[in-house]
């Protein structure tokens, strides 16, 4: 479950107001700093730090108006430097305003954002429950979309078929005429029969699907097969992709070739098949193997005299 | 993907001294006239497996790289 860190988000909230409290107390400075010198030197010499307090009780004393800066006019009754007092002590509490306001608001965003973090997942909560007293009503189960055995006959019904191949294929191995006279010639091996090991390969293409996530869908219970609907324009994303295996006879399995869907002039160079590379690539159109097309009516053309001998045949 | 590995097992065209088998399911690719003839120039025998038991007869299936991919 997701817990918002509030506490990073005040802190970094806090870490801008307390830049900008910096910037303007810095600025305080220099304004506190400008009417300080302009003080002394209308007073004709620079006031010692210790001497202030005195001074400061003399012109308390005395009164007048003084003309401490072009923008800082003190009032007849006050000396400019207790003036400059009250101007920092003013400073420091808008300072120290800021920061609290700046926390303030950092504390409530937090705090909004945490609570719509909160009434999001109620929410999602409440769906889920929904969801599963849908499913429970209407009978619909979390199916897997990924390729599964869709045979509808048991191992048992297709028992005799298979075992029909395999007889065909022990009459075909131990066969001593080969199809080749050259082939037949030579003596049969009595262990490997007519074809040696290392000469019977088995071929297949295995589809790859790229669509992560997408492993599981609802689908009425035991239904034996799942409809899905691949996500983007067209149906090409079920399988974009065919990875092609071979396997010798003597155990060893050769480079695999994947079968990618794109375009050839796509093709990256580093995509070409090599021999060099464990898997050697290719793209084709669809992303697997396909029939080559029949022939287009331009070669099936036959003339006119032909046709004609054919259907008086 | 096919001429190299029959080539590096001598099953090339025009020697004859040599067949090869080669365990294919009723893909129509597999099927179609021109893989056959390719196949044949090579000395190779297409052996088709029987319908509807590929998942039972094919080796890829059974253990190798292609059932890992098909269950994962």
């Amino acid at each position: 479950m997701y817990q918002p860190d509030s506490v990073n988000d005040v802190r970094s909230w806090a870490r801008v107001a307390s830049t900008g409290s910096r910037r303007h107390a810095r600025r305080t400075v220099e304004v506190v700093r400008t009417a300080t010198r302009t003080i002394d030197e209308s007073f004709g010499s620079p006031l010692p730090d210790d001497r202030r307090p005195d001074r400061l009780r003399h012109q308390m004393q005395v009164g007048g108006s003084l003309s401490c800066s072009r923008s800082l006019t003190c009032s007849l009754t006050h000396s400019p430097i207790l003036v400059l007092h009250q101007v920092q002590q003013l400073e420091v509490q808008r300072t120290q305003l800021d920061y609290h306001e700046a926390v303030h608001y950092a504390t409530t965003a937090a705090r909004r954002h945490t609570e719509a973090l909160e009434a999001r997942i109620t929410r999602l909560h409440d769906d889920v429950s929904l969801a599963r007293t849908a499913t429970k009503r209407h009978a619909v189960a979390l199916e897997r979309v990924m390729p599964r055995n869709l045979k509808s006959t048991t191992i048992q019904a297709r028992l005799p078929a298979i075992r029909q191949w395999h007889a065909g294929v022990k009459v075909l191995v131990q066969d001593k005429d080969g199809r080749r006279p050259a082939a037949s010639t030579s003596p049969v091996d009595t262990v490997q029969g007519r074809f040696p090991f290392a000469q019977r390969f088995n071929f297949d293409e295995v589809p790859l699907a790229f669509i992560p996530g997408q492993d599981y869908t609802y689908e009425d219970q035991g239904s034996a097969t799942v409809h899905i609907r691949q996500p983007g324009s067209g149906a090409l994303t079920k399988r974009m992709g065919t990875l092609v295996v071979l396997v010798c006879g003597d155990g060893t399995m050769l480079h695999p070739c994947l079968s990618s869907a794109a375009k050839a002039t796509s093709r990256p160079k580093s995509a070409l098949p090599t021999t060099k590379t464990c898997l050697s690539c290719s793209s084709r159109r669809l992303g697997w193997t396909t029939p080559p097309r029949w022939p287009t009516r331009a070669k099936c053309w036959t003339p006119s005299w032909l046709r004609a001998a054919s259907s008086l045949v | 993907m096919l001429d190299p590995e029959l080539a590096a097992r001598g099953l090339v065209p025009g020697v004859t001294d040599k067949e090869g088998l080669l365990f294919l399911d009723n893909l129509a690719a597999h099927r179609c006239n021109t893989f056959k003839v390719y196949v044949k120039k090579r000395g190779v025998l297409c052996w088709y497996h029987s319908p509807g038991d590929t998942d039972v007869l094919q080796v890829v299936d059974a253990g190798s790289l292609g059932a890992i991919i098909k269950r994962n």
